[in-house]
C-alpha cells in the first residue's frame, strides 16, 4: 500500500421557505460523507481503490470503528484486485451489473430522461411515452425521497412540497415523471417533492432524490451462473448521458470477465456503451438483492450539484456494446 | 433525515414575520408561482494523507432567492447572500450528465 486519503466532509443547512400564499416551511438537512482511498503498487504498476459513505445524520454513527474499517477494506481490496486485472475484452456483450452503487447507470441512462423539464420541453428520449411500455417486464423503478437518513432523502422539497415515493416505471410500463410546482403546472400533474436546488443562489427544478430498481426474483449467483461470455460489472465510476438520445458511457471501476457463467480475471478500463431507453428493454434477469449505494453521490444538471441517492438489484442485460482495449 | 426546523431563519435575523409576509406576497403580486428561499448553512471537510492532516476548511454561508414565475419559462429571481471563508465542499463522487441541456 503506497497512499491511503482519508476524506471527511460535513454540512449542516437551515431552510425556511415562503409562499405567496402565507404558508411557510422550515427543514433542518445533515449531511455526512467519508471517503477512503487507497493506492496499491506491485513494482512499477499501482491502482487505486476507493470506498466511501454517509447520510443525512450526525458525525457519530459515521466514525464507528466497524464503520471506517469495513470502507477501508473496501478500499485496498478494491485496489489489490485492480493491481491483478487484465484489459478488458471489447465488443457486444452480455453484462452483469452489480447490486448499489452501479444503480448509477439508471440514474444517468433513465432517470434524467424521466424528469419534468425535459418531458415537457420534449427534449426527452421518454417523452410522449406516458402509459407505454418503455422497460422490459419486471422492471419497476421509483425515486423515493423520504428514505430515513438517505443522502438523497428530504422531509420537503426546496419550494415546501412534502417528499414522496414516486413510482416511475412499473413492471416496464412509463407510470410517472418527477415535477417541480412550476413544470407540474404546466402539464396539469402534481408536484412530487422533486423541486431541488444547490443553495439559495439557485433556482429550484426537478431533481432526483433516491432512484432505484425493485428487486426481483433471481439469486445473483444464478444470474452470473446464466452467462456464457461477456463481463460483471460489480462497480462504475462517473458516467455521462445525453438526456434527449439517451445515449451513456459509463467507466468501471471494478469488472470481472465471466466465462461459461464463473467469475474470470479482473478487468482494466472495461466501459459500457448504450442507450438508456434502449437498454432497459434488454434486461433480462433482476436480482433479489436490491441494495441503495452507500451515501456517495451529487448530481450534476445546469451547473447545480445535489446530494442523491441510487440503487438497484444485480441485473443481467443482454447484448451491451463493451470498450475495453483486450480481447 | 431532516427535521423541520424549531427555529426560524427570520427570527434569527430579528426581521419581522408579518413584513417579510407582506413584502413576498407583493413582490410575487401578478405571478403564477414563486417563493421567498433563505438558507443558513455550516460545512467543514478534512483531508488526511498517509496519516497526516493535509487540508482543513470550515465554510458558513447565508442569503435567500426571490423567484417568481410567469407562464411558461418567464422568470424573475434575485439573489442575495454572504459566506465566510472559502471550503474545498463537500468531497463526493460527482454524477456528471443531465447538465448539458439548458433550461
Amino acid at each position: 500500500m503506497r497512499q491511503v486519503t482519508v476524506s471527511l466532509g460535513a454540512t449542516w443547512q437551515v431552510v425556511e421557505i415562503l409562499r405567496p400564499d402565507g404558508e411557510s416551511y422550515r427543514d433542518i438537512r445533515p449531511l455526512v460523507r467519508v471517503n477512503i482511498s487507497v493506492v496499491a503498487g506491485q513494482g512499477d504498476r499501482q491502482e487505486t481503490g476507493s470506498k466511501g459513505y454517509g447520510g443525512r445524520e450526525r458525525y457519530a454513527r459515521f466514525i464507528e470503528t466497524k464503520c471506517w474499517r469495513e470502507a477501508a477494506d473496501g478500499a485496498l481490496r478494491e485496489a489489490l484486485v485492480n493491481l491483478e486485472s487484465v484489459p478488458a475484452p471489447a465488443g457486444e456483450m452480455d453484462v452483469v451489473l452489480g447490486s448499489g452503487w452501479p444503480g448509477v447507470m439508471l440514474h444517468e441512462a433513465v432517470g434524467h430522461g424521466l424528469e419534468g423539464d425535459f418531458n415537457r420541453k420534449k427534449t426527452s428520449a421518454f417523452a410522449g411515452l406516458m402509459g407505454r411500455q418503455v422497460a422490459a417486464k419486471g422492471v419497476t423503478v421509483v425515486d423515493d425521497g423520504t428514505m430515513a437518513s438517505r443522502r438523497g432523502s428530504l422531509s420537503i422539497d426546496d419550494e415546501g412540497t412534502p417528499t414522496n415515493r414516486t413510482v416511475l416505471i412499473e413492471d416496464g410500463i412509463l407510470v410517472g415523471y418527477m415535477q417541480d410546482r412550476q413544470n407540474a403546472r404546466l402539464m396539469q400533474m402534481k408536484p412530487t417533492g422533486n423541486g431541488r436546488r444547490q443553495g439559495y443562489a439557485h433556482v429550484p427544478m426537478p431533481r432526483m432524490t433516491n432512484t432505484y430498481m425493485l428487486a426481483g426474483g433471481r439469486d445473483p449467483a444464478e444470474i452470473i451462473a446464466s452467462v456464457k461470455r461477456g463481463i460483471y460489472a460489480a462497480n462504475f465510476g462517473g458516467g455521462q448521458v445525453d438526456i434527449t438520445s439517451g445515449k451513456y458511457v459509463f467507466q468501471c471501476t471494478e469488472a470481472y470477465k465471466i466465462e461459461n457463467g464463473k467469475l474470470g480475471a479482473p478487468l482494466k478500463g472495461a466501459m459500457l456503451i448504450g442507450n438508456g431507453p434502449t437498454d432497459l428493454n434488454r434486461i433480462t434477469m433482476i436480482g433479489n438483492d436490491l441494495a441503495l449505494d452507500t451515501g456517495i453521490g451529487t448530481c450534476g444538471k445546469n451547473g447545480q450539484g445535489v446530494p442523491v441517492g441510487v440503487g438497484q438489484p444485480t441485473l443481467r442485460m443482454e447484448g451491451i456494446t463493451v470498450g475495453g482495449t483486450g480481447r | 433525515m431532516t427535521d423541520p426546523a424549531t427555529t426560524s431563519l427570520l427570527d434569527r435575523a430579528n426581521l419581522d414575520r408579518d413584513a417579510v409576509r407582506r413584502e413576498v406576497g407583493r413582490g410575487l403580486n401578478g405571478a403564477d408561482d414563486g417563493e421567498l428561499f433563505l438558507e443558513y448553512s455550516q460545512s467543514e471537510a478534512l483531508t488526511f494523507d498517509n496519516g497526516r492532516l493535509k487540508q482543513a476548511t470550515y465554510d458558513t454561508s447565508q442569503g435567500f432567492g426571490l423567484r417568481a414565475v410567469k407562464d411558461r419559462d418567464r422568470r424573475l429571481f434575485a439573489r442575495q447572500g454572504s459566506a465566510g471563508a472559502a471550503s474545498d465542499g463537500e468531497p463526493g463522487r460527482h454524477l456528471a450528465g443531465g447538465g448539458n441541456l439548458a433550461a
